[in-house]
Order: C-alpha cells, then sequence, then structure tokens
C-alpha cells in the first residue's frame, strides 16, 4: 500500500477516526499486519478467544509459573498480613530470651538481640518485597521509554542512546553500588533509585530491539500514512505490540533487584539495622552457624531464594505464554 | 577487521571515561564529608583541613578530577587512605590470586555447562533435561553467597571435612600449595558461575541443533559421536566464549562475595574492606580496572567470535 506511507489525506480527519478505519479493514493494534488476514480467517473458524484469554490459559497450563505465582501470593501475604496477627517485638533488644530455639512462643526461635525470627522474617521481607517491585517497575517504565524512543527514532539518536547504555553495561555495579552506599547511608528510597538506575538498562535495550523490527511492519507505515504522530504510533502500536517482552522483562527485574538487594544486605551495604532485612539476618546468623542455631540462617536463606525463584519461574512462565501466543498467529 | 578494533578501542575509552566521571562525581559530590568519614566523628577541624590539604580535597573538583585522570594515564591509580599503600602495589599483590580463584572456577564452570548443556538440549524436555534445569534454575536464583554458606555447612562443619577459610599464602603460588583450604570458594565460585552459562548454553545448543548442517550430518550417515564432537560441540564452544566474555562483571560479583565469606585474600575482599573503611581512592581504583576488564571482555568476545564463526564480519 504504497499510497499509505506518503502521509496524505488524513490531517483532517480526526485521529479517532484513523483508528476506527484501521480497526474496521481488520487491523486491531494487538495484531501484526502481516498475518491479519489470515488470523481473522482462522479466528472465524476457532471459537473466539480474546489474546489474554489465551495468554492466561497457556499460562495456567504450567505448572511451575503457577507454583511461582502461589509462592509469591503467599509469601506477600505473610509478610504484609501475618504482622497483624502474629505480633512481635522488633524494636527493643531483649537478651534474656536471645538465641532460643524454636518453640510455640517462638515459631523459629530468636536471634541473638532476642528479636522473633518469623517476625523479623516478615518486617524484612516487606522491605525486599516493595524493593523488587518499585524496581521492577520504575527500571521498565525508564526502559521502555528510553528503548522506544532510540528505536523509533533510529540513526544518530539510536547510535547516540546506545552508547550510553554500553558505558552503563560495563560499570561494575554492585562495586558501583557499595562506593555509592559508603557515602549515603541508604533509604528505601535510595535504594530503589540506585537499583532502578543500574537496571533499566537492560528492558531499554530489549525493548529497543524490538521496537526495531516492529516499526517497519505495515501497520506502523499505515498509522503512519494516516498521519498519526510519533508518539501516538507508539503508544497506540508499537509499546502495545511488545508488551510480552516487557512484561517478561520487569518479572525478572523484580527477581534480579531482590537478589542485588540481598547481597547488599549480606554485605552490610544496605539500610543500616536496626531495620530487619533478609540479607542482614543471614550475614548475623552465619556467625552462629557453628555453634549449630540452624533457625537464625535458614529461614532467611529459604525465603530469599524461594522469593527470587518464584519471580523466576513466573518470568520464564509469561515468556513461554507469549511465546506460544506469538506462535498461534 | 582494523577499522572495527579501532572504532571499538575508541568506544572503549569513551566508556572508560564514562566510568571514571561518574565514580569520581560520584565520590565528590554526594553529600558527606571525606576527611570526617576517615578521621572519624572526633576529628577537629584542623586536622580535618590538613587531611583535605594533603589529599587535595580542598581543590575544586575540575583540578581534582583532571589531576586523577593525569595519575590515571601514567598508570597510577592512586594512593590509599588507610593502608599507606598505592592502589597499583595493591593490585599487584592481589591480583595473581584472584586469577587462581576465578581461573579455576571458570575453567571448572565451563566444563560443566558444555557437556551438561549438549546433554540436556539432545535430551529436551526429558527427565534429565528438566533436573538439569531446575538445578541452574535454583542456583540461579541464589545470592552467590547461599552456596557457598551451605558448602560450608557441610563440608566443614558437619563432615570436617574441608576448612572453611581460604588459605592465606602470600603469593598465587603459594594459593595452589594448599588445594584444600582452595576447594569451598573455587567449587562455590563454580556453582555461581555454572548457573550464569548453563541456560545460555542448553538454548545455543537448540539452536545449532535446529541448523541445516545438522540435517547434512545425520543425512550423510555420521554417527551420533561425531556429530556431537564435531558439530554441536565445536559450535557451542562459540557462545562459550560470548557467554564468559559477557559474564566478566558478574562473575567479578559473585568473586567478591566469595571472597568475603571465606577470608580469600583477592582484589574482591580488599574492595569490601576498603568500602568498610571508606578507603575511597582504593575503591575508585579497583573500579577503574574492573571496568577496564569488563571492556576488553566484551571487546575480546566480539573479536574471538568472529574468529571462531567465519559468518561473522566485523
Amino acid at each position: 500500500m504504497p499510497s499509505l506511507t506518503h502521509g496524505y489525506g488524513c490531517e483532517q480527519v480526526s485521529l479517532s477516526g484513523c483508528y476506527l478505519v484501521l480497526e474496521s479493514i481488520g487491523l486491531p493494534d494487538t495484531m501484526p499486519a502481516g498475518a491479519s488476514r489470515r488470523v481473522t480467517d482462522e479466528l472465524a473458524d476457532e471459537p473466539e478467544l480474546s489474546a489474554a484469554r489465551a495468554l492466561l490459559r497457556t499460562f495456567l497450563e504450567d505448572l511451575p509459573a503457577v507454583a511461582g505465582l502461589v509462592a509469591i501470593a503467599l509469601i506477600v501475604g505473610a509478610c504484609f498480613i501475618g504482622p497483624l496477627f502474629y505480633r512481635t517485638n522488633q524494636v527493643t533488644v531483649n537478651l534474656v530470651i536471645a538465641n532460643q530455639a524454636p518453640s510455640a512462643a517462638h515459631m523459629l526461635g530468636t536471634d541473638g538481640n532476642g528479636y522473633d525470627i518469623l517476625g523479623r522474617l516478615m518486617a524484612g521481607g516487606q522491605i525486599s518485597i516493595e524493593v523488587g517491585f518499585a524496581v521492577g517497575l520504575v527500571s521498565t517504565a525508564v526502559g521502555v521509554i528510553y528503548g522506544t524512543i532510540a528505536g523509533y527514532f533510529g540513526r544518530a539518536v539510536d547510535a547516540v542512546m546506545m552508547r550510553f547504555i554500553d558505558i552503563g553495561l560495563s560499570i561494575p555495579t554492585v562495586f558501583l553500588f557499595i562506593f555509592v552506599s559508603r557515602l549515603v547511608t541508604p533509604s528505601v528510597w535510595l535504594l530503589i533509585a540506585l537499583l532502578s538506575g543500574m537496571s533499566w538498562l537492560v528492558p531499554a535495550r530489549l525493548v529497543r530491539g524490538d521496537i526495531l523490527t516492529l516499526k517497519v511492519r505495515e501497520y506502523v507505515q499505515a498509522a503512519r500514512g494516516l498521519g498519526a504522530r510519533p508518539w501516538q504510533v507508539i503508544v497506540r502500536h508499537l509499546v502495545p505490540n511488545s508488551v510480552g517482552i516487557i512484561v517478561v522483562n520487569a518479572t525478572f527485574q523484580i527477581a534480579n533487584a531482590i537478589l542485588m538487594l540481598a547481597v547488599l544486605q549480606f554485605l552490610g551495604f544496605s539500610i543500616p539495622p536496626p531495620t530487619p532485612s533478609w540479607g542482614t539476618m543471614l550475614s548475623t546468623g552465619i556467625n552462629y552457624l557453628f555453634d549449630g542455631y540452624w533457625w537464625q540462617v535458614y529461614p532467611a536463606l529459604v525465603a530469599i531464594v524461594l522469593l527470587v525463584l518464584a519471580f523466576n519461574l513466573v518470568g520464564d512462565g509469561l515468556r513461554d505464554a507469549f511465546e506460544v501466543r506469538l506462535q498461534r498467529r | 577487521m582494523l577499522t572495527y578494533t579501532l572504532r571499538r578501542s575508541g568506544q572503549g575509552l569513551l566508556v572508560l571515561a564514562g566510568l571514571t566521571v561518574i565514580t569520581f562525581l560520584l565520590e565528590h559530590l554526594l553529600p558527606g564529608n571525606i576527611a570526617r568519614s576517615i578521621l572519624g566523628v572526633h576529628a577537629n577541624p584542623a586536622t580535618i583541613a590538613a587531611f583535605d590539604k594533603q589529599n587535595d580535597l580542598n581543590r575544586s573538583i575540575l583540578v581534582q578530577y583532571a589531576h586523577f585522570v593525569d595519575q590515571l594515564l601514567h598508570g597510577n591509580l592512586g594512593y590509599s587512605y588507610t593502608q599507606n599503600r598505592s592502589v597499583d602495589s595493591m593490585l599487584a599483590s592481589e591480583a595473581p590470586r584472584d586469577v587462581v580463584l576465578v581461573g579455576l572456577s571458570l575453567a571448572l564452570a565451563i566444563a560443566i555447562a558444555v557437556p551438561t548443556g549438549i546433554v540436556q538440549a539432545m535430551r529436551r524436555n526429558r527427565l534429565v533435561d528438566h533436573v538439569g534445569t531446575g538445578i541452574a534454575f535454583t542456583l540461579y536464583s541464589m545470592p552467590p553467597y547461599v552456596p557457598a554458606l551451605l558448602a560450608v555447612e557441610i563440608f566443614s562443619i558437619r563432615l570436617h571435612w574441608l576448612p572453611s577459610e581460604a588459605p592465606q599464602a602470600s603469593t598465587a603460588i603459594g594459593m595452589l600449595e594448599h588445594p584444600a583450604g582452595l576447594v569451598l570458594p573455587v567449587l562455590t565460585l563454580t556453582l555461581v558461575t555454572y548457573a550464569l552459562f548453563s541456560r545460555y548454553m542448553r538454548s545455543a545448543v537448540i539452536d545449532t541443533l535446529a541448523q541445516p548442517f545438522m540435517h547434512t550430518a545425520r543425512c550423510k550417515g555420521l554417527p551420533e559421536r561425531v556429530i556431537v564432537t564435531r558439530h554441536v560441540l565445536r559450535n557451542s564452544l562459540i557462545a562459550v566464549v560470548t557467554l564468559t566474555g559477557l559474564s566478566i562483571p558478574g562473575i567479578l560479583t559473585a568473586g567478591l562475595i566469595t571472597e568475603e565469606v571465606f577470608n580469600f585474600p583477592g582484589v574482591g575482599l580488599e574492595y569490601f574492606n576498603a568500602a568498610t573503611t571508606n578507603d575511597f581512592p582504593t575503591m575508585l581504583g579497583i573500579t577503574v580496572v574492573i571496568g577496564v576488564v569488563t571492556i576488553l571482555g566484551n571487546f575480546l568476545a566480539d573479536v574471538s567470535y568472529a574468529i571462531l564463526d567465519p559468518r561473522v564480519r566485523l
């Protein structure tokens, strides 16, 4: 359709009109135009199944992914709702009850300061979960914006913007983070900002790559031909079409953020004590490893691994689901 | 090839310049007084002023940066605030031991990841594959200190087989003379590196198996053994090279943690100690060196990729 690429004719028509036109000729914007006719024919034969429902169905068939999702729900629920029912003192040190083995009063025992381990696990988990989700959200948002701009405008813009990504990816992030944490005492907000500042590079690069392949599709040409502005093409057509990559990567970003936070907490470069955190619980707990106080090490260890593993499993399941959806087209 | 090398070197220098600017600016622009963090809260203004003067901290940031770059170009990475020795001499004594640790672990990880990747890909979606993926996935979801802790718990505390501390020899050769102490750090770093590699190895082999030349090899009747060694293995090794180049930051981070857990005297532990004592010149110097290693690693990965795979044109 060469006439469409020249951009005549649509200036007078309101844009919603343009999309009506697009939709009426069978180009709903979450579908690549190359396959549109074949797909619409197939859909006419099969019982109608919306993209989201098909995605959900594939995802739910993936047992490990569902297990991951359940684990996330349980851990999040336990950390945020648990403290309402299981009330513990996480503020004042009580050496009388220090280093107690698990009992009815302290279900997972107490640590060297007399803090209840289970209660501490919940409180520490809140930070890990908050930081994880926030970093996933912020780094994905920044990465998507950066990546779409670089990918859509291409050429010099792309070359310059991608060099910055290269610089960022060559920076030894954990080393830099430790560096910064010695200069300013980290707070939750600073942790989120710093971890996001290191994490957005990967989604930016992925999205940019995806946009590069999407922007030459016919439906993008059609939209441009009908007079859509760059941001309209990006928001209505390009980003919705790379939603798979974005969502999958966001899940992995959350896992990575929790993992990196656990590393920094363990090394002691995070929010200073007495604020509870899983990594700190572990690093103080290993001092008692030789004494056989296993309950000071393993709960936090299992919690970290379980939560990260759960997010990775969900991410993997989502990726498979999106891939199946792509293959079905 | 030559133009590519030149262009990449230029890019590398640009990246390095960016890295020094970022770290240097962070050190000097963030709130917090460097002198006070070294000398302690009870330091009086006179000692702080003397410290600032001695370390050029009272000059403007541009002058300080120019001085830093000038020194860097002359191969001088700075002078430690706390240890009374230059970062250069510290690296000269610590880095060889890291070569032992990282080199051994990397070699072992590749030796494990390549065959398991091939087996998993060839028995795709069978039990072996699922078990392999499960193990790698769990390892991948662990902070690097978790395998370290488990190894200490099992082999040092319960079984009393191996020491939980790395040998404290002053040279790399000296480390090798006490192999028992090296086992746990190397094992830990091997597992973490294996976790980084194995998922990519599997998919790289799966890609190789789908190539047309595999059909040709099968159709002309090559025995499976020859197919695996001559076609699958050689093509998968290309992936190993790229992966090694790209995983350098990850391996070094894992190395930092491994060294901290096992008190392994290396650059990572030195960085950790410098961080706990606010020894900024040492941290800055090590960050720059690790940046250089990362950039070089990426570059070498790309170049050797082109050498190993003639289809790739740089």
